[in-house]
Parts: C-alpha cells; structure tokens; sequence
C-alpha cells in the first residue's frame, strides 16, 4: 500500500511538472526552429527570429513602454505601500481589518472589470490613452501588494530599534531612513521585483486603458491575434528567463531569515 | 512637561496615520469610484457612441433575455467547474505526497520549481499551447507519424484547450494553498489517531482532510475567479466561434463602444462570484462544524 501510493506520486508529480514545463520548453525550442510553422520534425537551427526582433522597431518601442511603466509602477507602489505599512505597523487601529480588507479587494476584482471601469473613469477626466493611464490602471492592484509584503516583513521587526533612536536624537523621518527601510529592505526589494513582474506581464487592464501607447503584452496579443509569427517565440522565451530570474530572486528574498 | 509630552503624542499618532493617507487616496480615487461609477453606467444607454444618463434597467433586461448572453454565462461555468474539478483531482495527491512522502530536503526544490513559472508571462505560456495542441502541433504531429490519427488534432479554438490554458496557471494555485495548509498538520495527531487503531484511510477523512478544508477553499475561492473571469486563454486559445461571458464584456466595450451593456454586463459577473463565495462560504462552515 506504501509502496504503490509512493509510485502513484511519483506519476503525478513526474507529470504535473512535465505539464508545467512543456509550453516553456516548446517556445525555447522553437524560437531557434528555421520552420516558420512550430511543427515537427525540426528543420534547422537558425537565430532568425532574435534577430527579427531586435530590428523591429516597434517593437523595441513597445518593450522601451513597458519598462517605463513597470519601474514606474514598481516604485510608487513601493512608496505608497510602505507608507502604508508603516502607519499600520506603528498605530494598529479599530477596523483595521475592514480596512486591509478593502486594500485586498482590487485584487480579487477581474481584471476585465478593472480595466473596463478604469478605461470609463479616466476617459470621462480626459486621461485615457497614455502610459500614464497604464501607470495609474496597475498602481490600483500593484500598490495593496506591495503593502502587503512590505507589512508582512515588519511585522518581525522590533519596535524597539527605532525608539532607540528616537531616545538618541533622531527624528521621525531619520528614524525611518536610517532604521526601518534598512531593515525592511528585503521585503521592500522583493515588493518592489514582483510589482515590476505583474505590471511587465499585464495585458487586459492595459489593452483597455493605453490607446495607441501600446505596452509589450500589449503588442504581442495583437501579434498573436493575426496569426503565428516565430518572432513571438523568441519575445517569450527573453520574457521567461527575465522574468523568472526576477521571480526567483524575489523568492529568496522573502523567504531569506531575518537578519537582525 | 507632561502635557507637553502628551500634545506630541497625539501629534504623533495622527502624523503615523496620515502615512496611510497616499495609498488610500489612490484606491478611493482609482479603484472604488471607477468601480461605482460603471455600476451607475450600467443604468445609463449608449446612443452613437455616448453615454446617456437616462435611468433605465433595460441593459439588465438584454442580458437575461439574450440567448447569446445566456449561453456564454453557461459556457463560463462548464468550463469553470470543469477546470476546478481537474485542478481539484490533480492538486491535492501533489500537495499530500509533497507534505507526507517528499523527505524535508527536495521539497524546496519541488516548490521552486514549480512556482518559477507562474511567475511568468501568462499570455505568453497560455499562446505557447497553441504550439502544442494546435492542428499542426506537436502532439498532433507526434500522433499522425506514430500513425495513431489519420486527422490532425481538433483541440485548438475548443473550451478544451482554453481549459488547458487555465489549468496550466491554476494548477500551481492550487498546490500551493494546498500545500501550505497540509504542511502545517500536526504530526501528532496523526500518529494519535493510528495509535489508537485508525487505518490510513480513517486517518484521511476524519483528520487530514478536514484540517486541509481551509486551504482547498481560498484555492477554490482563487481557481473559480480566475476562470470564470479571465479573457487571455478564451481569446486566445478558445477562439471567437463560442465566445465565454468575459469576451461578452470585452465584445460589447471595445468593439461595440456600447459602454452601459458592458457595464450591466461585468455586474451581472460580480453578482455570480459573490453567489458563488457564499456558495463556498457555507459549504465550509458546514465541513468545519459538521
């Protein structure tokens, strides 16, 4: 009984993982194939399709937006986020839990919703149709995230540290230079790399809201919608092993012990 | 001296509570009046491209007499409980065996491995299955030179495959609620219940399983979401022949420019999860009480 259940596991994990792994693998492999049609049997080696990629303008244009936005949305969902962790690490209040638990709801919300809703809103104040529109539509979801992990990383940290130095001179805003951030920085780091990742990923919310402003994903779902094009092989696989070291690193990063 | 101190106290505490001032604005300003304001536009009409305020519940009355409409609300739940069903029946032996039978040190690198992807671009994963499963892709090809089908594959553009796409991403939700619930099962209690003569199966359904309830439902609860409302892998692997309630939303604001129907529309979906998260929510006040 042991044994055969041992085995039964085995399959499933064998199988889940190669589930997991096909479609990376499958789009590496084929953004090297010469056949413009991802078919078997192989046809031949060829970097065709990189270099396709890096001279096409639009869409090294629309890579350029994507990072813009990114970082941008990465970083005040930073600073927002640990603004609001910090109030709610140093003055616990009542509700506080209907309050966290209306910052998460933008995160449960569909994403179609949010964005169909955003792309109303910000045409009736005349916003619509640019990066900044992008950057406000993903700061909505991205910033409740950052809070969130930055919270859970100063929920270890020692209130005592930064009365300390209030007792030997610091004011708030240095207290919270020297002292919070350095310890909090790790969860800070990592808010600030998946931020970075949602945002660089997300289609839905910026097909509604970006106009003519077309971010990466947003160009490869018109990519993909006329047809096939082994240009988008070789997009996905730089994605995937950027993103993925991102994704990793971020990883490590919450997981990592505390180090004080 | 004293009062003094306690003036800056207060100032204290309102001065750390305006921190929390920035990201609040943002939600009430970009995310809760976006929201109620396409509520109120789902009472409005559309009339050459405008919105016009008129109060009318005529939107509401299209989406439930549209056959159209109806039959991609129902298309949206198969392949939603179809999805959640496999994820369910593959997910949780995965879960089990990583917490119970995987010893201590290659679990980390089971779950890595497992969540380095789904960090990645999932509108690139979900296109890649069209590689895959498409009429001249891998598999079908496999299967014509092994001579096992004469016809390439009629996979592609099916809900099958948009489930495929789905399952791909959710899949590892779900392990990972799964996991961290049964992880955390105390030993113990386990052993207490086969010293005292519990089969392994006993063992399962009165202790392990009702301990894992917590965490099969906030995956649930994420995998029922996800489906029934995402538009990537119905648009892109499902294609437009049988269209599902979320390319109902986006056909009706982006192609239509009938904002008022898209809006009734995506209250329509809102209504159906939060039937459904009730649903959910008294099954498992039933499991835990019961």
């Amino acid at each position: 009984m042991r044994r055969t259940g041992r085995y039964i596991f085995f399959a499933i994990l064998g199988l889940v993982l190669l589930f997991i792994f096909a479609p990376i693998i499958t789009i590496v492999v084929f953004s090297f194939n010469v056949d413009k049609f991802a078919s078997l049997p192989w046809k031949g080696f060829t970097l065709a399709w990189y270099s396709n990629l890096l001279l096409d303008a639009n869409i090294i244009e629309a890579l350029k937006k994507s990072i813009i936005v990114s970082i941008s949305v990465a970083l005040s969902s930073c600073v927002l986020g640990f603004l609001g962790a910090y109030a709610l690490y140093r003055r616990p209040f009542k509700l506080q839990n209907v309050y966290l638990a209306f910052m998460i709801s933008p995160l449960a919300v569909p994403w179609v919703i949010l964005g169909l809703a955003l792309a109303v809103f910000l045409t009736r104040l005349d916003m619509e149709g640019s990066l900044v529109s992008v950057w406000i539509s993903h700061t909505v979801f991205a910033a409740p995230f950052a809070m969130l992990i930055i919270r859970a990383r100063m929920s270890g940290l020692d209130s005592r540290f930064e009365e300390a130095s209030w007792d030997l001179g610091a004011n708030r805003l240095m207290a919270i230079w020297y002292v919070v951030i350095p310890l909090t920085l790790p969860g800070i780091i990592a808010a600030f790399l998946l931020t970075f990742t949602i945002s660089f990923d997300e289609v839905i919310i910026a097909w509604f809201v970006c106009g003519f402003e077309e971010t990466l994903p947003v160009k490869i779902y018109g990519m993909i919608r006329s047809g096939i094009n082994p240009t988008i092989n070789a997009i996905g696989s730089i994605i995937f092993i950027f993103t993925m070291s991102a994704a990793v690193l971020s990883q490590i990063l919450i997981r990592k012990p505390r180090d004080s | 001296m004293k009062i003094r101190l306690l003036r800056s106290e207060a100032l204290r505490n309102r001065l750390d509570l305006m921190a929390l001032l920035p990201i609040s604005g943002w939600e009430v300003f970009f995310y809760l009046i976006p929201l109620l304001f396409l509520l109120i536009i789902s009472f409005w009409t559309s009339k050459d491209y405008d919105l016009i305020p008129t109060w009318s519940l005529s939107n509401y009355q299209e989406v439930f007499s549209n056959p159209l409409f109806r039959k991609a609300f129902l298309w949206s739940v198969w392949i939603t409980i179809a999805t959640l069903l496999i994820t369910i029946s593959v997910a949780y032996p995965f879960a089990y065996g990583l917490a119970f039978v995987v010893p201590k040190k290659y679990r980390q690198v089971i779950l890595i491995a497992i969540v380095a992807p789904f960090w990645t671009n999932y509108l690139v994963r979900v296109y890649s299955w069209q590689l895959i499963i498409g009429g001249n892709g891998i598999i079908s090809q496999s299967l014509i030179a092994l001579g096992l089908i004469d016809t390439p594959l009629q996979i592609l553009y099916t809900h099958v495959a948009t489930s495929i796409g789905l399952l791909h991403f959710l899949i590892t939700v779900m392990i990972l609620n799964l996991y961290s619930t049964l992880d955390n099962i105390d030993r113990s209690l386990i052993e207490a219940a086969s010293d005292l003569g519990a089969g392994p199966f006993r063992c399962f359904f009165w202790i392990i399983f009702p301990l894992s309830v917590p965490g099969l439902a906030i995956g649930t609860m994420f995998v029922f979401i996800f489906a029934f409302t995402d538009f990537i892998a119905p648009s892109v692997l499902g294609g437009g022949t049988k269209p599902v309630f979320s390319q109902m939303i986006v056909d009706a604001a982006h192609w239509n420019a009938n904002y008022p129907m898209a809006s009734a529309l995506s209250a329509v979906m809102l209504l159906a999860i939060s039937a459904f998260l009730l649903l959910l929510f008294r099954i498992v006040k039933g499991i835990i009480k019961g």
